[in-house]
Formats: C-alpha cells, sequence, structure tokens
C-alpha cells in the first residue's frame, strides 16, 4: 500500500508539473527536500536519542512490570473474553506504547493477537484490542517534539497535553463503538 | 514539562537501584537506531510530498476537498496531514515536518499538525501487522471502529487546538 501511494504521489506530482510546465523547479524542489530530509533526522536525533534512553530507566527500574500486573485487571474486564497470557502481553504492548517504544510494542501486541485462538473472524477482544492499537495513546510524542526541537521552537513540549486529550479523545471513541457495534454481531 | 518527566524516571531508577547512565546509553543506542532507521522512509515520503506540493496539486486538492473538512475547525493546511494519517507514519511525520518548515515550528498550523499526527497511527499498518500475523482474515467491525477513532481524534484536535490557541 505504501508502494503504491508513494508512485501515485510521485506520478501524479511529476505529471502534473510537466503539464504545466515548471519540471525544472519541481526537479530542484525534489532535490532540496531529499537533503532537507537529512537536515530534519540530524537535528532531532540528539533528542530523540535522549527521551530513548532517559525512558530506558523506566525499563529497567521493573515499572512496566509492576504495571503490567495492575493493569491486567481492568484491561481483562474491559476486553472479557482474552485469556491471561494474552493479557499480560496485551498490556506490555499498551505501555510501551504509551512510553512511545514502538518497536517494542509490536511483538507483545502480534503475541497476544496469536495467544487469543481463533478460527480466521477477529473476537470481541482481537477487534477491541486492535481499534485500541490503531487510535494510538501517547504519552510523550517524542518524535514530534523533537521535531519541534529541531526546527528551534520555542517550547517544543507544549503539545503533549493538547496531543494527550485528542489521542485519549480517539481511543475512547473507538472502544465506545466497539462496544457498540460488538453486541449486534 | 521534560525536566519533570526526567526527574521522576531518575528517581525511579535510583530507588529501584538501576545503572542509570548505563541505561540512558543504552537507550540512546536504541535511539540512535530508530533515528537512522527514520532516515530512508522519511526521504521516501519527504520527496514525494515536495513533488505534490511543488506541482501545485496539494493545493488544489486542498481547495477541493475544504468543504467537507471546514466543520472539523482545523486550519486547512493540515488537511493532506489528515488523510495521510491513517495509511503511512513516515508520510504523516514527513507531512508534519513540511508543515513545520513552511509556517515555523510554533505558528498554530505546526501545533495543529503535531496534535493531530499524536492523535492516532497508522490505521491500516497496525490492522495488517496484527491480523497477518494471527491468520485473522474476517476483522468484522475493527475497520469501522477504528475509522471512527481516527475520525474522533481529528474532531478533538480541532477542539484541542482551538482552546489551546
Amino acid at each position: 500500500m505504501v508502494n503504491g501511494m508513494y508512485v501515485c504521489m510521485m506520478l501524479a506530482g511529476i505529471g502534473f508539473a510537466l503539464l504545466q510546465g515548471n519540471g525544472q523547479a519541481l526537479g530542484s524542489e525534489l532535490l532540496l527536500s531529499a537533503r532537507r530530509a537529512l537536515d530534519t533526522v540530524w537535528n532531532m536525533a540528539g533528542t530523540l536519542m535522549f527521551f530513548c534512553g532517559v525512558t530506558e530507566i523506566l525499563r529497567e527500574s521493573g515499572w512496566m512490570d509492576a504495571w503490567t500486573k495492575r493493569l491486567r485487571k481492568p484491561l481483562g474486564r474491559l476486553l472479557g473474553e482474552a485469556p491471561d497470557e494474552a493479557l499480560s502481553d496485551m498490556c506490555m504492548n499498551l505501555l510501551c506504547n504509551m512510553l512511545g517504544m514502538g518497536s517494542a510494542a509490536t511483538p507483545f501486541g502480534i503475541s497476544a493477537m496469536q495467544k487469543m485462538a481463533c478460527d480466521g473472524s477477529a473476537s470481541n477482544a482481537m477487534c477491541l484490542f486492535l481499534v485500541i492499537n490503531t487510535s494510538s495513546v501517547q504519552l510523550m510524542p517524542t518524535t514530534l517534539i523533537a521535531l519541534r526541537a529541531a526546527a528551534g521552537s520555542a517550547n517544543p513540549e507544549s503539545i503533549v497535553l493538547p496531543s494527550l486529550l485528542a489521542t485519549l479523545a480517539s481511543t475512547l471513541g473507538g472502544i465506545a463503538a466497539c462496544k457498540l457495534l460488538e453486541k449486534k454481531a | 514539562m521534560t525536566a519533570v518527566f526526567v526527574l521522576v524516571e531518575l528517581l525511579l531508577g535510583v530507588v529501584k537501584k538501576v545503572n542509570c547512565a548505563n541505561a540512558v546509553m543504552q537507550g540512546a543506542k536504541e535511539g540512535m537506531k530508530t533515528a537512522a532507521g527514520i532516515l530512508p522512509s522519511l526521504l521516501c515520503m519527504l520527496t514525494a510530498l515536495a513533488c505534490l506540493r511543488a506541482s501545485g496539486l496539494t493545493e488544489h486538492l486542498t481547495r477541493l476537498l475544504a468543504p467537507v473538512f471546514s466543520w472539523m475547525g482545523l486550519p486547512l493546511a493540515v488537511l493532506p496531514l489528515f488523510l495521510l494519517r491513517p495509511l503511512s507514519g513516515s508520510a504523516s511525520i514527513a507531512m508534519v515536518e513540511e508543515l513545520i518548515a513552511a509556517f515555523g515550528p510554533d505558528s498554530p498550523e505546526a501545533v495543529a499538525a503535531c496534535v493531530l499526527c499524536a492523535s492516532g497511527d497508522t490505521l491500516f499498518y497496525v490492522l495488517a501487522v496484527y491480523t497477518g500475523a494471527c491468520n485473522v482474515t474476517k476483522t468484522r467491525h475493527t475497520v469501522p471502529c477504528a475509522l471512527f477513532a481516527w475520525l474522533c481524534g481529528g474532531v478533538a484536535a480541532g477542539l484541542v487546538w482551538r482552546l489551546a490557541l
């Protein structure tokens, strides 16, 4: 799908520019944006590394395991029918996502899905878990903070609270929709 | 905010007798990999977005879709980001970077872009990875609910953004 998107965007952009006769401007814009990609990553790497570094303390302190134990019951009640081993994985997945460790979260999520045996059709618990995951619950949007810091923002973290409220609203909306639709099936 | 965040984690680390300096270095190493890993996809998507923008297509498309979008209360400039958000994570980050570069990091447009970007995740990618891993073929009500959550995120981002200004 990403490939389709990329090809469509490039073809449409180049085609449209050539039709209007400003292919030259487009060419230089392309090369400029390629350089900007490197500048951006270079400038944000420090902030990103710093946040990843500090978050690692949290992981090594056993905070995540403690919260996994604490979250398992309420999550189990929300999901209803998930087996216990899947619940721990789901808690870890959600906690990793909250802390912005997306790549650490994915294996837990996959393992949780695999532990919820199914016959090709997703159970209510699986649907709800997927919806929660697609709507993201991140406490610190570190990449976005790093992007703002890289561009010289006066207060890069000012987006934290508004972001949290927005992502909370999307997650709650998704949960509500799930609860409403799962009864019909 | 950052200071408090770091203080809490440090105190927790000290209480739990974690080798904090070592942990930070380990984590930073991961962060370095993440940053380096972002670069190829960011380059890919940033050039594609620049292509659309330089050709004038982004502007046309935005103007065309503006009436459908205006009720959400977000600035028009973030409309392409709203549409890209569920499709591709790196394209969304690239779009935020485009808006930051165009309007400045503290501009209303850039703030709206960040809040909108943070309000959701790469819906279709997440679905593909998780359902692919466990042979789920029928996702039932997952997609409509996830899309509803995406819409909620957009509306909430609009509300919060207007309050934050």
